[in-house]
């Protein structure tokens, strides 16, 4: 019986995989700025989230619970250094296409702010799942929205202002 | 106040690309977690061929068999009128392109055709509007503009290129195939897969100006598959006579094209150096390099194009970012040199590293009037075996201090 479910548990972990994954590894990749380490850090979520599945007990949704681990393996990522070719580098954020308009400000805002706003509008996700795989309040969800959006408001206007 | 929403929408993706490119490795996955994938309990639900589009509405319907037109027909200007934000979009087609290419979309004639509800739940409007040279643009999760007659060039395998029009998009995990029909006599719409499978698309025609039928298709996860893929679209006429197919539009990518199939990253060296910007390259397994090009710890383009496969002996052209403009291209084994050549006259030549230039073009060089005009390849004998030219008044290429409006809320640099 509990294999049942587990193997169920599994099959829903897959379909959300293959549904999500490029929206995962997008907002990973928002974490991390670069996409061979987001897709790692998407990856590495997923063994979690599978060898831990029976641990699952349906606080929230199962995708909450697949962001959430995704959310935390990115920034677990970002505070590692990159090798590449035998180089190290420290890797900070960075909008690599930003042309003009809000995408500077975007990548400018706070990891929280950027984070729920990547949730939001790339994910598409709803403000309870937002909250459930940031681990906040839904209240939490809609002010740091709210502050993100008052910050980019001003912002522009201020860019605007200064043209 | 400023609504940010929109905007926000619009500049995401700037910031991480949507990626269609990610290794299917579920298998890998399991392995991973200590799970055997062959006693995966998943079941493949392979499911019905044929449309799970539920709800289609139709703004505005007539039966017309007086006009020899295939019901659903939408009236254009009985449509409903698009709201303002929609109108701003169009706007902003306008003037996103190069210099030269504005579609002349005409944002305020825009009108809602239909809505789409994909499998998901999610609804996908399809907005048109014509344009002053006689065609129209369209926004349909992506969407474009296009001329009329503005395709002639015929692939191996397609008949009557300007008849059908394809595209492909991805949104909302949905795969979806969408585009227009010129041809009036089109009775039947019929998508082909790899498996001898078919599936009959509904069309929506809109009457004048706009002229087309739309069509959308939603991917089921079985299609996906490569030997279940669509192969062709054709059209058809009442009595079954093939009025145009498109096959080019469902090949499939060269193995060479992604350097995950091709290359070890673990042999990844850098081999060139501007500026914060660097190209890395690995050797492909079929034949050259992969190579990736790099802002600071950002992977800006990559790709595994065998030399053999250039059609040009210079390949490449400017990039831009937040901070930076540069040039980068890959070459042909015979070229020996590249210049590049500024407006009052100062060049600067490249030796190629492996096949392949980089240049960071300094900020003295952004403003107008110092800007970068042409790069040339030429062999070791001096011979000029390719050239391209860069256009110095095309808006938004170099970061600058000071932005101009361009119209519909965009600003951008001069």
């Amino acid at each position: 019986m509990i294999q049942g479910r587990s193997d169920r548990r599994l099959e829903e972990i897959e379909s959300l995989y293959r549904d999500r994954l490029p929206h995962l590894v997008q907002v990973a990749r928002a974490i991390v700025g670069e996409r061979e380490r987001a897709i790692e850090a998407v990856q590495q979520a997923f063994v979690g989230v599978i060898r831990s599945r029976d641990g699952f007990r349906g606080e929230g949704t199962l995708e909450a619970w697949v962001w959430r681990a995704v959310v935390n393996a990115a920034r677990d990522a970002s505070r590692q250094p990159l090798v590449v070719a035998g180089e190290e580098q420290d890797v900070a954020y960075e909008a690599p296409a930003a042309v003009q308009g809000l995408a500077p400000l975007i990548a400018a805002l706070p990891e929280r702010q950027r984070l729920v706003v990547f949730l939001r509008y790339y994910a598409d996700l709803d403000y309870r799942t937002i909250a459930d795989a940031l681990g906040v309040e839904v209240g939490t969800v809609s002010a740091t929205l709210a502050s993100a959006h008052a910050n980019l408001r001003t912002n522009l206007e201020k860019v605007r202002a200064d043209a | 106040m400023l609504d940010v929403e929109p905007l926000i929408q619009n500049e995401l993706a700037r910031l991480a690309p949507y990626d269609t490119d990610l290794p299917d490795d579920w298998g890998a996955l399991l392995a991973r977690a200590g799970i055997n994938p062959a006693a995966s309990p998943r079941r493949h639900r392979i499911r019905m061929l044929g449309l799970a589009l539920a709800g289609l509405v139709v703004a505005v319907v007539f039966v017309a068999p007086a006009l020899g037109l295939h019901p659903p027909f939408v009236d254009f200007f009985s449509a409903k009128h698009a709201p303002k934000r929609v109108v701003r979009q169009f706007a902003q087609l306008n003037l996103g392109g190069p210099r030269g290419m504005n579609p002349q979309a005409i944002p305020g004639q825009t009108r809602l055709i239909t809505t789409y509800h994909l499998r998901n739940g999610k609804a996908l409007p399809l907005w048109v509007t014509p344009t002053r040279r006689g065609g129209f643009c369209y926004i349909l999760g992506g969407g474009g503009c296009l001329a009329p007659g503005a395709r002639t060039h015929t692939e191996p395998g397609d008949l009557n290129p300007g008849v059908l029009d394809v595209a492909r998009f991805s949104a909302w995990h949905a795969r979806v195939i969408e585009g227009t029909v010129a041809n009036q006599k089109t009775a039947k719409l019929e998508l082909r897969f790899a498996n001898g499978q078919t599936a009959a698309l509904p069309l929506i025609w809109v009457s004048k100006p706009i002229d087309r039928a739309f069509y959308l298709y939603q991917l089921t996860r079985a299609q996906e598959k490569s030997s279940n893929r669509p192969t062709a679209l054709v059209a058809l006429d009442k009595s079954g006579q093939v009025l145009a197919r498109v096959t080019s539009a469902f090949r499939l990518p060269p193995p060479w094209f992604n350097p995950n199939n091709v290359s070890n990253k673990a042999d990844r060296r850098v081999i060139l150096r501007s500026g914060p910007l660097s190209i890395a390259i690995a050797p492909s397994r079929t034949g050259g390099n992969c190579s990736w090009v790099r802002y600071r710890a950002a992977t800006i383009s990559s790709g595994c194009a065998p030399p053999r496969f250039l059609t040009t002996a210079m390949a490449g052209g400017l990039s831009h970012g937040t901070g930076f403009t540069s040039f980068d291209a890959q070459l042909k084994p015979d070229v020996a040199r590249v210049v590049l050549r500024f407006q009052g006259g100062a060049t600067v030549t490249l030796t190629p590293v492996d096949g392949f230039v980089l240049y960071n073009i300094p900020e003295a060089s952004w403003p107008r009037g110092q800007r970068l005009i042409a790069a040339a390849a030429y062999n070791s004998d001096g011979e000029k075996l390719a050239s391209e030219k860069f256009d110095p008044l095309q808006t938004g290429l170099y970061d600058c201090t000071k932005t101009i409006p361009l119209g519909a809320g965009l600003r951008t640099c001069p």
